[in-house]
This record gives structure tokens, sequence and C-alpha cells, in this order.
């Protein structure tokens, strides 16, 4: 199944083009002929000459060229009927913008399913209805009907963003925007009549660009699926889902204990455990995980933190939030102790967390750093840096980077401040060290490489041993062999 | 193969009779079939017989009331526990059937469990349930308080593997009990799993029971045993 020509189009039809500069079908047009996006764009409108200077057609059928991508934002009632004429006319792919549909009742439930019926057994795939469609920033696919100066397009990234919904697709991309995130790929998938977030995932899992994939879902449409696709994403490269709904109203009166305390939450949650998706439960989490997960690399054996601070309060809830978490602060070897003694002013306390006080300059960081990663004991880093000193210049971003680089230890910083630590926020971030304005935040980000590294070893493990066949042989000798029995007592 | 068979028996037997769950040795039988322990067991519809099967099981014993209109047996004084003796077997029985007649007069009484009282000791739940998105899948939580007050149950979509049911024990805050606290030995871990992986199995070969109880499994250093057991059924009888 190939979802190429959402992402890669060379002729695009935008239906519902308008000269109405606030119509969305306008936004979504201009997008196309203002960006570099390298392929052809035709306004179809049947009651336009031309759109910003470009002829108009009445209709899809009249396009003089094969059309990969038919994107509509015509009101819902007339999306069929145009939905065959993208039949006739062999569109590959279609994102229906337009909403309008089950998520106003029947009658629009009602449209949905004579369109999924029109496009059974067809090639036409399509994305929505009732969604922002896709952004790719490499390919200028842009069918975001939000004008720019609302939206702020994110740069490319090694990010993938699935959102079901719209508006917190919207918002989110915006923020990143902001925060000079880079994006892969964005699709809003709406109601999710054909294309979803299985078919979203086995595309993505394959995409070069998307080293790290993100999702917001409300409902999983296809549970078992999804699970085999999530699992195969999480073999390679780390998948992190927000799943909205899940208070558990669905833990529904019932005739059993488990029934009573199953709800779908639980459910979800052990699902996603089993599947090596890394769960978050906060919108802020969805982006932490997935700057950390795409930029860093992943611990290896040695999972236990060091902690690196100018602040000794910071340190201290840094090393509280990572023992509620249970995550082990690493235990310094005497040769770090050594160093550490001979390049740190007398008056600070040489363990972890290391903290180098608030005189602390970037040549302190540096030999810390230096120290530290260099320790057997210690698997990730935390730099906990506050830029409120007057000893800290913006080279202290160089100092984390060429530790991290030289060392290959999955670094993380901690920093909050203003305007001036804003700067050198963007340039960690420039840099690929994700940093994060609170030490929970922090911790949690290295929680979730931990997670997904840990995930990653139960993979491994399986697969050897499925390769070795004893996963089969234990489930034989299962059913030959009892549990022990309890002895008569 | 066989034990798949007798299994469905059990099954299709009761859903002819309009049944939405098992009776118990039912649920114990499928259980036994499906390598899950439990007490040793017998049905008796008599004292006489009672009397019986108790001296061949030894003392202590249990004794649970058999209903197809009873769901929730002791909220109808249908279970009673810790019977030491032939005397009090014999004056506990006539109790037994006569609380039960009393407070639920209607319910047709088919017979009488014995079953083996099982000595105290970690007690862990273990169920069975079909979710709406996920379908199958296995649930585990640490017994007692733990499950009632703190909630801390986590679930596992089945089928699972070792790895999966390993990870869904130590995922529960409880789960340090099972190692062995204030000088009782470790719990028998690898018997705890085989019981998840049975689990998962059973529900997804037989597609009739949507719900699995097994509450409480005791947990000893060397075994375990699941001293009750709720299956119910689907009311089609397919899902």
């Amino acid at each position: 199944m190939d979802l190429d020509p959402f992402f890669k189009p060379k002729s695009v039809a935008v239906i519902g083009a308008s000269r109405e500069p606030r119509k969305f079908g306008h936004v979504i047009f201009k997008n196309f002929v203002e960006s570099e996006f390298k392929g052809k764009a035709y306004p179809v409108n049947p009651k336009a000459e031309s759109i910003l200077g470009l002829k108009t057609y009445p209709s899809v059928k009249e396009v003089p060229s094969e059309l990969d991508l038919a994107v509509i934002a015509v009101p819902a009632p007339m999306v069929p009927p145009i939905i065959d004429e993208c039949l006739s006319k062999h569109v590959k792919a279609a994102i229906i913008i337009s909403g309008g549909f089950k998520e106003v009742g029947e009658k629009g439930e009602e449209l949905e399913l004579e369109i999924r019926e029109k496009i059974r057994d067809s090639g036409l795939r399509i994305i929505g209805p009732n969604c922002i469609g896709v952004y790719d920033p490499v390919n200028h696919v842009d069918t975001l009907f939000l004008p720019r100066y609302r939206l702020r397009r994110p740069k490319q990234g090694p990010i993938a963003f699935i959102s079901q919904s719209g508006a917190f697709g919207s918002a989110v991309l915006d923020w990143a925007a902001s925060q000079d995130i880079g994006i892969s790929k964005f699709i809003s998938i709406g109601n999710k009549i054909d294309v979803d977030e299985v078919d979203i995932l086995n595309y993505l899992v394959d995409d070069s660009l998307t080293k790290c994939i993100t999702v917001y879902v409300e409902s999983i449409s296809r549970g078992r699926e999804f699970l085999k696709a999530s699992s195969r994403v999480a073999k390679n490269k780390p998948l992190i889902v927000l799943k909205g709904g899940v208070t558990n109203e669905g833990a529904s009166a019932s005739l059993s204990h488990t029934g009573s305390l199953a709800g779908s939450a639980k459910v979800c949650a052990g699902a996603f455990k089993q599947a090596g998706v890394v769960q978050a439960q906060t919108v802020d989490e969805l982006l932490d995980y997935a700057r950390a997960l795409a930029y860093q690399p992943l611990p290896r054996d040695q999972k236990d933190i060091a902690i690196v601070t100018n602040g000794g309060g910071f340190g201290v809830v840094s090393t509280d939030e990572a023992s509620g978490l249970g995550l082990k602060l690493a235990k310094f070897n005497p040769e770090t102790v050594r160093t550490l003694r001979e390049k740190l002013p007398e008056y600070a306390t040489v363990h972890n967390p290391l903290d180098l006080v608030g005189d602390a300059d970037v040549e302190r960081y540096r030999s810390a750093l230096d120290a530290v990663s260099s320790d057997p004991n210690v698997g990730i880093i935390l730099v906990i840096v506050l830029l409120q000193t007057s000893f800290i210049e913006s080279d202290v971003v160089d100092a984390i980077t060429e530790s991290q680089v030289t060392y290959g230890k999955p670094t993380v910083v901690c920093t909050i401040g203003g305007e001036f630590t804003q700067i050198l926020v963007k340039m960690l971030e420039e840099n690929r060290i994700p940093s994060y304005p609170t030490p929970e935040r922090a911790i949690n980000a290295i929680n979730a490489l931990i997670q997904y590294a840990k995930a990653l070893e139960d993979i491994n493990k399986k697969q050897q041993l499925n390769e070795r066949g004893t996963a089969q042989a234990d489930r034989v000798t299962k059913r030959n062999t009892t549990c022990r029995w309890p002895s008569p007592s | 193969m066989l034990e798949m068979k007798e299994c469905e028996l059990i099954i299709q037997k009761a859903l002819r009779e309009e049944r939405s769950s098992l009776l118990i040795d039912e649920a114990y039988r499928i259980c036994n079939l499906h390598h899950i322990p439990t007490p040793k067991f017998r049905v008796v519809i008599r004292l006489q017989e009672a009397v019986e099967r108790a001296n061949e099981i030894g003392y202590p014993v249990a004794l649970k009331i058999l209903s197809p209109q009873i769901l929730h047996k002791s909220d109808v004084g249908g279970v009673i526990l810790n019977v030491e003796d032939e005397k009090e077997l014999r004056t506990e029985y006539e109790k037994l059937v006569a609380e039960v007649n009393r407070r639920e007069p209607s319910a047709k009484v088919t017979g009488v469990l014995v079953e083996k009282m099982m000595v105290p000791s970690t007690e862990v739940i273990v169920g069975g349930i079909r979710d709406s998105q996920f379908g199958p899948a296995v649930m585990f939580g640490m017994g007692g308080i733990f499950t009632e007050v703190y909630d801390d149950v986590a679930f596992r979509v089945a089928p699972i593997d070792r790895i999966d049911a390993l990870n869904l024990i130590h995922g529960l805050k409880g789960s340090k009990v099972l190692e062995g606290t204030r000088g009782k030995p470790p719990a028998d871990l690898d018997s705890v799993i085989n019981v998840l992986t049975n689990v998962s199995d059973l529900m997804i070969e037989h597609g009739a029971i949507t719900q699995l109880d097994l509450n409480p499994v005791i947990v000893y250093s060397d075994a375990v045993c699941a001293v009750d057991s709720r299956i119910i059924l689907s009311e089609t009888g397919d899902v």
C-alpha cells in the first residue's frame, strides 16, 4: 500500500479553490502556488475564471493532466459527486478537508458510508474528512487552510506528527515552529474514512526522513492492527502516542471483577507497553519525549544518570524526581572522583548530583562533563545550567554539545529563564540537544529514553527467542506439562 | 486437543442451558485443562457423599454452593471456609444449604462443591477480558488492598509471551511483595508467568468466554493455586 501520492504528488487539484482570500480553498491553493512546490497545481471551481492568475477548471474531469492528488474543500453534501469524478479521472489520492460528516450526526455519517462504498475496491485513497490534511516541508505539500501569519509552518526536521484532531495538530505545529522544532511530515487524519493511523504508521516506518513518530489519537479504529503496526515501527524508530479520551468511562458495570477493573485506558496502556510504544500523558510530554528520542542516542546497558548543575536546588529536585520514577543516579568511580577533585574548587562537593556551584564558568562545565562522560558508571547525562549568573557565557552550548558528540552518551539539558536563556535554548535545539525548562520535564524525557531503550531490548530478546524457535517450543511444552500443582497441605 | 474439546463441550452445554456463566466446578475444570492449578475439588449432592469426598481430599475443606442462578456465592451465604473435620462438615453442610434456600429461595441448587482449603500466602488476581479496541486481554493485579484501594492492576493484549508476562508483573507497584518481604521466601514467579500465558491462550482459544476471574490466585514459593474461578460467557456464544 502506497501513500506516496499524498506526500509527493506531481499534480494537485484543489477543488473548491476560491477567490475569496479567507476561504479554505483559497488558502490551500495559495499554499501550493506560493511555495516551492515542484508539481503542478490546478484550481477547480465552476464559478470562477481564474484564481491567483491561474486558469480555473469547472471540474476535475476538465483538468488537462493526470492527477495524483485532489484536495477537496467544498460543503459536505457536494463531496460524493466529486469523489465520482475523481474516480473516473483515476485520481490516486484525495484529502477531504470539509467538515459536516460523522461529527455532526446521522446525516453526515450516511455521507461517509456513501463515499466509503464508492471507493471500495478502487485505487483511490482518502484522508479525512473533517481534517486539515498534510504538511510536508520537503516536498512543500501544504493543505493546511490556516494562513501562515496565523500558523507558522515548522521547518524540516526528524519528527513526524500524526493527529486525529486538526485543531490540536495545528496548535502543536504552530508552537513547534516557534520553538524551532523541525517536522518531517504532519498528517491530520480526521474522521478516518479510509486512511487511518495504522496506514500512516506502516508508511512512515520506511520513511528515511522520519526518525521519530508522534501520534495524537482519540480513538484507535483497529486495535490489533495498530499493535502490529506500532511494534513494527518501534523496532525501527521511537513511537510516542498521546491517547486522548482515556478516562475510565469505559469501565462500565460489569459482571466480573476483571471487567470492572478494566476500562479502555488500562488496556491501552498495557497494549502500548507490549508494542514498545512510549505513552505520553500530556501535550508537553508528546514533544518533550519526541525531541529527546529524535535528537539523542539511546543509553546502552548502563542507564544510570549523572546530574551536573550550577544550582544546588535544581540538582536536588532532579534527584527526587528521578528516584520517584525509579531511576538510578550513577555512583562515580574513584578515577572520576579524583579528576573532579583536581579540577573543581575545594568548596565543590564531588558526588552525584554534581554541584559545580553558582560561580561555575564554562571551563568548569567542560572539565566536569569530560570527567563524568568518560565514567563507565554513567549512562545518561542531565546538564542543568542556570544562565542568570554572569560567569556563564553562551559557549556553554558548545561545551555541552562537544561532550555529547565526543562521548556519545545521551545528554539532556534543563534550563529556565528569560530572553538570554531562550537564545541558548534555540542554540541547543539547533545542535539537537533537547532542553527543558523544569527538572521534572527533563527527568521525564530521560525516562522516555530509558523506557524506549528497554522496550528495544525486549523486542530483540523476543526476536532471538523466535529465531531459535524456543518461543514456539516453549508453547508446546507448556501444553504438555502442568504448572507445579500445590501439594496438599 | 482432547483438552480443547472438553472445554468446548463444557461451554456449549452452559450455552444450551442459557447460562451466562459457568458453575465453579466447570470453571475449575477448564482451568485444569489449561494447566492452571486449582485446589482438589469434588461435586456432591448429598451430605453422606460430602463426608466421603472430604475424607478423600483431606481436611480442612471449603464448601461452595452450586447454582446457575447464583453468581456471587458469598453474598448469599453460599461459601463456608475452613471446615476442620467431619463433625463440623455435618453441621456446616446443612447450614449452607438451609441458608442459601432461605436467602435465595428461587435458586435451583444443583450441588455443593467440596474443595481442599489452601494454606494462606501472597494473593494475586489474574483475569481475562475482551476489550472493545484490542480484543482478548490478560489482567494481572496484586491481591487484596493493592487492587481494591490502589487500583494496582495492569493489562496486556493476548497472546502474551513470557517476556510480556514478566513485564506485566514487574510493572505493578505492589510486585515487590512477590520478591519476598519480611522473612517470606520469594514467590514462584515461573508459575505465575505460566498462569498468565495460559489465561492468554484460554482467552484466544475460547471465543465464547468474555470475562474470566481467578481471584485470588494464591502464590507459594514453589507453586500457585487459583482458589476461585469465575467465567462469564457471551450470550450469543461467539464474539
